[in-house]
């Protein structure tokens, strides 16, 4: 599966938005906010990321934001067969690196 | 936020909520949970109020997305097997038949066909010039399925059956539908009747293209549908590779190879009958 997955080829944007999850925005509004996307574009584009196997998403446990008075987060993060995939994306995409320095990302 | 913020929230949550209809019901519950824990966020965040209402007007293309992808896995699944097919449609004609009885006036328009010119003269014509329209209108890829000289006579004849069972059990539905459509929309009678054939020529069409298609996603031994699509080559490396889709069957009857475009060496779908080697990789189903 990996094999064949690294093969696959993801747009810029979904290249962008799995990068963005893979240096620690877990949510969707912080992945907004790191790649400068718009929320159309970011969630259906996670929910593309979600049903090819890329990322995978749990929800926050209920004690915790009820404890921080929130409601709870749906958290995404990359699975294996993304993380090589992202690793053929920024082969392809050599500035994708660039464009997400760790220092815009919140490491939440 | 701005004074306006009460508002803003509110219209907010609102268009999540009227949104939220669009995706299906298993899935409504925590597609909203998502989106209003975020705007949760983006409310907490101190930005304009036309950027929140930018915010929440992006969940129209997400749950549109869900919406659709959910419609294609709920529908072929139960579409897989030719007798599921063959229900399905045969559970549509009754329900259009039933329709187009339950509705007085178009009821009438039926049964008095002896007084008034039977409304089956527009159905047949209308199928006669979809028929003579469809050689012309037809997709390339769509053409290039309905050549079989090389699948075996057996494959043949059953794929054929198969088909005109379709077909049949569309009939109903071509002809009740559009009456209901002409008697019931239409304000005047000789709207009605126009509207009928327009009407009864665009499904006959979509119906035309659907059988087709239907068939070329279909194993042409056990006729159920192909699945787990594989893109093989590169369009731009077709000079002596195949470049296209391979799709299996799940019984482990063949891999049907689909290519992009055709090439002088490779113009149209191929069928690969897999022997009874291949048996073992299939006993368990595929992933």
């Amino acid at each position: 599966m990996t094999g064949m997955a690294t093969e696959a080829k993801l747009s810029h944007t979904a290249a962008l938005i799995l990068q963005a999850v893979d240096s620690g925005c877990r949510y969707g509004f912080s992945i907004m906010e790191a790649t400068g996307f718009p929320s159309g574009t970011v969630y259906p584009a996670m929910r593309r990321l979600e049903r090819d196997a890329l990322i995978v998403s749990r929800w926050e446990r209920q004690s915790i934001a009820d404890a921080e008075g929130r409601p709870p987060r749906k958290y995404y993060k990359v699975t294996t067969d993304g993380k090589a995939i992202l690793a053929a994306a920024r082969k392809r995409y050599p500035l994708l690196a660039k464009l997400m320095p760790d220092a815009q990302v919140e490491r939440a | 936020m701005s004074r306006h913020a009460p508002i803003v929230t509110c219209a907010c949550g609102l268009l999540l909520r009227a949104t939220s209809l669009f995706v299906p019901r298993r899935e409504r519950r925590s597609w909203l949970a998502e989106w209003r824990g975020e705007l949760h966020y983006v409310l907490g965040c101190n930005v304009a109020d036309r950027d929140c209402i930018a915010f929440s007007l992006g969940a129209v293309p997400d749950a549109f997305w869900i919406g659709r992808n959910s419609l294609r896995r709920g529908w072929l699944p139960q579409l897989e097997s030719p007798a599921e097919c063959l229900a399905f449609l045969a559970t549509l004609a009754v329900a259009g038949v039933s329709l187009a009885m339950y509705l007085p006036q178009v009821r009438l328009e039926i049964f008095s066909a002896a007084y008034d010119g039977p409304p089956e003269i527009n159905f047949l014509l209308a199928l006669l010039v979809t028929c003579l329209m469809l050689p012309a209108v037809l997709p390339i890829f769509l053409r290039a399925g309905l050549r079989t000289e090389w699948l075996s006579p057996t494959m043949r004849t059953r794929g054929w059956i198969f088909v005109g069972a379709k077909i049949t059990l569309l009939l109903p539905l071509l002809f009740c539908g559009p009456v209901v459509l002409g008697r019931v929309l239409a304000a005047s009678r000789a709207f009605g009747t126009v509207l009928q054939t327009f009407a009864t020529m665009g499904g006959a069409l979509f119906a035309a293209f659907w059988v087709i298609d239907d068939q070329l996603q279909r194993c042409p031994s056990c006729l159920r549908r192909l699945t787990n699509p594989a893109r093989v080559g590169e369009r731009s490396r077709s000079f002596l590779n195949f470049s296209g889709v391979e799709y299996v069957c799940i019984e482990g009857h063949g891999v049907l190879h689909v290519p992009d475009f055709p090439t002088s060496w490779f113009n149209e779908q191929r069928w690969l009958t897999l022997d009874g080697s291949w048996q073992s990789l299939f006993q368990h189903g595929i992933p």
